[in-house]
């Protein structure tokens, strides 16, 4: 899928950047890529200010917070990225939108790739995979939500009973699990 | 699912940037997973830009101390209810129109004219379900009288089957020529059903149509009624109303509320 030919802007492509993931491995990403995720880009420029020489693979941004299987994830999510930034306009293309979300990854998956993206400041990701986990669980019976996180409710049976009955106006016509 | 690993619930972080995403339905359902989940789901930082937004006109803030103890996500509930109660859908009727029976009669000032009564299982349907009904058969000869425009006073009467009720659709005069090829065009604005004041105004009319036709075999100075039709008509958009509406309209004043 990385192919240069489609980078709006060629000239850069050649600039890498190294990125190293909790696991202590080293990822090589074309600047282009690099650059979305806000937090690079911040640490980057700071680094720039400072020493105009280390730009490039000299320069190593650690990345305590995120694992590199999930690292990878977000960087091949990066180079799909569609040039344009323009909104479905119209139900096809939502429904295609819709159905890519649906085939992405696990919950599991899902919820480590929102909280890395969240802490790469990666906008488009973060929308993608944030909506992503949302679909999944859309318009679900309190059952299926927990059966789907692997969580325990926790409430007493009276404020359970209080809770559903506050929200008993979302209860009607939601889906079989 | 069929995950073969355990799956960790999601960090309190992960969920406030998920709920963001959610439409308010589900933020609902969330709210009821566990106690942590009610207190990231049900935050007034979450509803409160929800509520701006469906339901804009109840968030007085120049109430101050009466609504601010109202969460958000229950302004949304009570915004939610009202909205509700406005495209209710009603009940089915309770009557069928096989409990009814349609009297019809019609007399100029001297003499009866025609007096029709059907059984509603023998009313003609309108093809487009709508509260208008054909009656056939009527076969009534009557004197010709010219062109000339006559009295005449028209009734309908709706009679619930075993006399348990009934309901007058329509008791009004008006002029209507006999003569062949003629059709006479009644209508009478119907009460307001049910407890509302009279000063709400039904919206509904009773309508007929007679239709006249010349009568070949009884020689000249005779025409027949042919045609009659009746049905109930909405003034706000001049159609008909569905069988249904129409029944209900019925089950008003035929019905006593059980409730």
């Amino acid at each position: 899928m990385s192919n240069t030919s489609e980078n709006p802007n060629p000239s850069s492509s050649s600039a890498k950047i190294t990125l190293k993931t909790s696991d202590n491995e080293l990822f090589e990403v074309e600047e282009a890529v690099a650059m979305k995720f806000c937090t690079v880009k911040q640490y980057f420029e700071d680094e720039k200010d400072n020493d105009v020489a280390a730009r490039g693979s000299s320069t190593v941004i650690p990345l305590p917070n995120v694992h590199s299987a999930v690292l990878a994830r977000l960087i091949s999510y990066c180079k799909k990225l569609p040039q344009s930034n323009a909104v479905a306009d119209n139900h096809e293309e939502e429904e295609t939108k819709k159905k890519e979300r649906k085939q992405y990854g696990t919950p599991g998956d899902l919820v480590d790739l929102i909280s890395a993206a969240n802490y790469l400041d990666f906008k488009e990701g973060l929308e993608f995979f944030n909506q992503a986990l949302a679909d999944h669980i859309q318009n679900k019976s309190v059952e299926y939500v927990r059966k789907f996180f692997g969580i325990k409710g926790d409430f007493e049976p009276h404020e359970e009973e209080k809770y559903r009955e506050e929200y008993a106006w979302a209860f009607e016509g939601v889906d079989e699990d | 699912m069929s995950l073969n690993f355990p799956i960790t619930t999601p960090p309190w972080e992960v969920l406030a940037l998920v709920a963001h995403y959610l439409d308010p339905k589900t933020l609902a359902i969330a709210s009821c997973v566990c106690k942590s989940w009610f207190i990231s789901m049900s935050s007034d930082h979450l509803w409160k830009p929800i509520c701006n937004t469906h339901f804009p006109n109840l968030h007085f803030t120049d109430l101050g101390e009466q609504v601010r103890h109202v969460p958000y996500h229950r302004l949304y509930a009570i915004g939610h209810a009202a909205a509700k109660r406005r495209v209710q859908t009603p009940c089915k009727p309770k009557l069928s129109l096989n409990d009814l029976v349609f009297s019809i009669n019609i007399r100029t000032k001297s003499s009866n004219i025609v007096t029709i009564a059907k059984p509603g299982e023998e009313l003609i349907f309108d093809p487009n379900e709508v509260f208008k009904f054909d009656v056939d058969n009527v076969n009534y000869e009557c004197s010709s009288m010219a062109a000339a425009l006559q009295d005449v006073k028209i009734t309908w009467n709706v009679v619930l089957s075993g006399w348990k009720g009934v309901f007058t659709m329509m008791n009004c005069e008006g002029k209507v020529s006999f003569s062949p090829g003629a059709e006479g065009w009644f209508s009478e604005e119907l009460p307001s059903p049910g407890c509302c004041s009279g000063t709400v105004a039904s919206g509904v009319v009773a309508d007929l149509t007679l239709g006249f036709c010349s009568r070949r075999e009884s020689g000249v100075g005779k025409v027949k009624v042919d045609k009659v039709s009746v049905g109930i008509l909405s003034i706000v958009n001049w159609r008909y109303v569905s069988v249904d509406d129409g029944l209900r309209y019925l089950q008003h004043f035929l019905v006593p509320c059980d409730d």
